[in-house]
């Protein structure tokens, strides 16, 4: 790439401002940067993503394989150059894993009687062999994103492409694509590009990082460099350190004043069922006024179900959840949205209203609140989030990050006992995810209780008194957070079992 | 964790998806054809008896009984009300007749829909989606359709996760969701948010498939060749015997052979 510039028509400013960048055969190329600083862009240029599919201007030279992506199709693109995207549960075309490779391996007319066998050595590649035969529904996240890296090598690509393999996963499963990338890496001799926002599981495998900011490359140069020499100026406290590990959660964990050993939160004996598997096995819990308490399990664990049922939003098969000593489940929504708020995973389900202004206000005006009432607590929870500017834009066109801090908002303002957080951080650069902990601080020195579903450990490690671990639908552990940090505990829980 | 496995699985799992096909379009035939009780009861257990050689079927059955339970309930119950051709027939109150006749004929005809539906569940509960489509592609229907409706069925179960996602947000903002006249209530407020979040997963998924040099032209070379194996010829075997039963009873009888008893 020679000054490649890339601007969209409905932004003012320039995501790509002349990146130059040459990548040689075999190399593993890390590219990092915060959130809008151009990577995904970056992508979808080397791809023809940009412009077939999607319309933006690009100007610059780029050559991948020695092809112009903005000239030959994407379809002929692929056959070279592979991306893999985010989120897998929305690349996979086969209800069959099988079958999802095979779609591939018949896109280029590969031989019949060879699919079989092909479609094999790929599993095995990427340690999916034992699930042939299994439905992709089933497969955790992290066996989808493996799988969706299969589909792509079927395409016997020169080059791989993945736009943040591991943001979505917890540790086991990130760490599964890692070592996927690594036997990618040895058997393929592709060369890979991997666009990652956090960069310390990735290290070890780049052989170069490449950092970002606002369209312009402001590193480049090996992962040992970068170590040394650390981040430039613009980007410090804006990405995740490259020396992230659980020693380090423990520097972090902050020196918290006990909360209040009052019970706010208890669920007892829970039993959750579905389709006749136990999700939650008998789980008793208690949860303290002014805590923030941080659930935390591999994918599959319970954790959400687990979230659901203390919110109220989903009825245990057996057992009861108590809210200041009531039963949840016989308060009516209205009575139980002003003790309890829940942000989903999923901002794109959260959104109900057409403005801003509105979708932050729907919940107040279904508790029937004057309209004074309303248009203070909307701007308190906008102000609080860096949204005011955009009350008046449709949500639909924020970006994801954007998003995420509008249905926090809309939870804020209903200014709840206690607020349960979702996996709200997944895909949040460094300066929204310190937003996020502020948020959960001040609610913690104001006596209200934070219950954190998450996957971010630092985030544990700075705001949480207390870690639950979940595992199997059950909790396995209970304590406090420097302890949960301690290494021997960490590989317990999540490699050896309890 | 049900697997489906070409040639492997139980006796149904291992059946051409072109067999199951054509076997359920003979059942659905024979079930409108031959239609006294007595046929309809023979072949519906003879749909019956199939079941167990489905290792998918399990998770099927429940919602199979009840969706049956519910049929016959309400088709027998509607007929013997509204029945005007029946000789036995009880007066109950001001005018309300209740018709014996009618109660049989009801049978009859749900029957007709159980045979349908059990034989159809048992093919779903045994076949991946797509051999189904590859089915379909046999008998001439464009594999790009076929594809479409691939899709629409790896993809329904995913929609439906969402459908209650955007309930529980509901629910979480203060709308009651509980019972069936609130659902349906927040269903007219939920389903732009639901309809927005599934285009925009259609339209990262219409990019996904681009990146995987998706041609329609190329998949229809790939056709799903019919290899018939002795499973599928002892389906049809058991299935010409039942055939055979049902005709020989009907001869027995004296019933017209292709004609249902309500035409003669």
């Amino acid at each position: 790439m020679r000054n490649l510039k890339v601007g969209y028509e409905d932004l003012n400013e320039n995501v790509l401002n002349g990146v130059s960048l040459s990548i040689g055969r075999g190399e593993v190329v890390l590219i990092a940067g915060p959130t809008g600083s151009g990577k995904t862009t970056l992508a979808f240029c080397l791809t023809g993503v940009i412009p077939h599919i999607i319309n933006a201007k690009v100007e610059g030279f780029i050559r991948i394989c020695g092809i112009d992506p903005r000239v030959r199709p994407p379809r002929e693109v692929a056959r070279h150059i592979g991306l893999v995207l985010q989120n897998p549960e929305n690349q996979i075309v086969s209800s069959i894993v099988w079958r999802d490779v095979a779609f591939s391996l018949r896109n280029i007319n590969y031989p019949r009687r060879r699919i079989e066998e092909r479609v094999h050595e790929l599993l095995e590649i990427v340690g999916l062999h034992a699930y042939k035969d299994f439905y992709t529904g089933w497969l955790s996240d992290g066996q989808k994103q493996r799988l969706a890296i299969a589909s792509i090598l079927a395409l016997e690509p020169e080059v791989l492409i993945l736009d943040e393999p591991t943001s979505t996963l917890d540790i086991l499963c990130a760490n599964d694509v890692v070592r996927t990338l690594k036997r990618v890496v040895e058997e393929t001799a592709s060369t890979v590009i991997i666009i990652e926002h956090r960069i310390s599981r990735l290290m070890n495998l780049a052989t170069r990082v490449v950092l970002l900011d606002s369209g312009k490359i402001v590193f480049d140069g090996s992962p040992d460099e970068l170590l040394r020499k650390g981040f430039p100026e613009t980007l410090k406290g804006r990405l995740r350190s490259p020396l992230e590990n659980p020693s380090s959660y423990i520097k972090m964990a902050k020196k918290l004043d006990p909360p209040n050993r009052k019970v706010k939160v208890k669920a007892k004996n829970v039993i959750v069922e579905e389709d006749r598997v136990k999700i939650l096995k008998n789980v008793n819990l208690e949860v303290f006024r002014g805590e923030v308490l941080a659930i935390v399990g591999p994918n599959g664990s319970g954790k959400s179900t687990l979230a659901r049922v203390l919110a109220g939003l989903m009825k245990p098969r057996r057992g009861s959840v108590f809210i200041d000593e009531r039963e949840i489940n016989k308060l009516k929504a209205r009575e139980r949205i002003r003790k309890v708020s829940y942000v989903f995973q999923n901002p794109d389900l959260q959104i109900f209203t057409v403005k801003v202004y509105d979708e932050v206000a729907y919940g107040l005006r279904n508790l029937g609140l004057p309209e004074d009432d309303i248009k203070e607590r909307v701007e308190q929870a906008l102000k609080l989030v860096n949204l005011w500017g955009f009350k008046d834009k449709s949500p639909y066109s924020l970006s994801r990050g954007q998003k995420r801090k509008l249905t926090l908002a809309s939870a804020l303002a209903l200014q709840p006992d206690v607020l349960i957080l979702d996996e709200v951080t997944t895909g949040l650069d460094e300066e929204s995810l310190k937003l996020v902990e502020n948020l959960v601080t001040d609610m913690r020195r104001q006596g209200e209780t934070v219950i954190l579903i998450t996957h971010d450990m630092p985030m544990v490690a700075r705001c949480a008194d207390r870690v639950c671990f979940l595992k199997d639908g059950e909790i396995t552990w209970m304590g406090g957070v420097r302890e949960f940090f301690n290494r021997e505990v960490l590989r317990r829980l999540w490699y050896g079992g309890v | 964790m049900e697997v489906y496995s070409a040639g492997e699985g139980r006796f149904f799992e291992r059946l051409s998806p072109f067999t199951k096909l054509v076997w359920i379009i003979l059942i659905s035939i024979t079930a409108f054809l031959c239609a006294t009780n007595l046929s309809l009861i023979l072949l519906y257990v003879y749909v019956l008896m199939l079941l167990p050689l489905s290792s998918g079927i399990r998770r099927y059955l429940r919602p199979l009984l009840k969706m049956s339970a519910i049929v016959m309930l309400a088709i027998s119950l509607s007929q013997a009300f509204f029945y005007r051709y029946g000789v036995r027939n009880i007066q109950l109150f001001s005018g309300v007749v209740f018709s014996i006749d009618g109660l049989i004929y009801g049978l009859l005809e749900s029957l007709i829909i159980l045979i349908m539906a059990s034989a159809s569940t048992l093919m779903a509960a045994s076949t991946p989606p797509e051999d189904m489509i590859d089915a379909l592609a046999r008998i001439k229907v464009p594999s790009s359709i076929g594809f479409m409706s691939t899709l629409a069925l790896r993809f329904l179960p995913v929609v439906i996760e969402d459908a209650k996602a955007v309930t529980r947000a509901l629910s979480a903002r203060g709308i009651e969701t509980s019972g069936i006249i609130n659902k349906f209530r927040s269903l007219k407020t939920g389903i732009t948010t639901l309809l927005v979040a599934e285009l925009r997963r259609a339209e990262e998924l219409s990019t996904a498939i681009t990146l995987r040099s998706y041609d329609p032209k190329t998949l229809s070379k790939y056709d799903h060749e019919i290899r018939f194996r002795k499973e599928d010829i002892l389906l049809f075997f058991t299935y010409s015997l039942a055939l055979s039963s049902v005709l020989l009873m009907r001869v027995a009888l004296n019933f017209p052979l292709f004609l249902p008893p309500w035409s003669s």
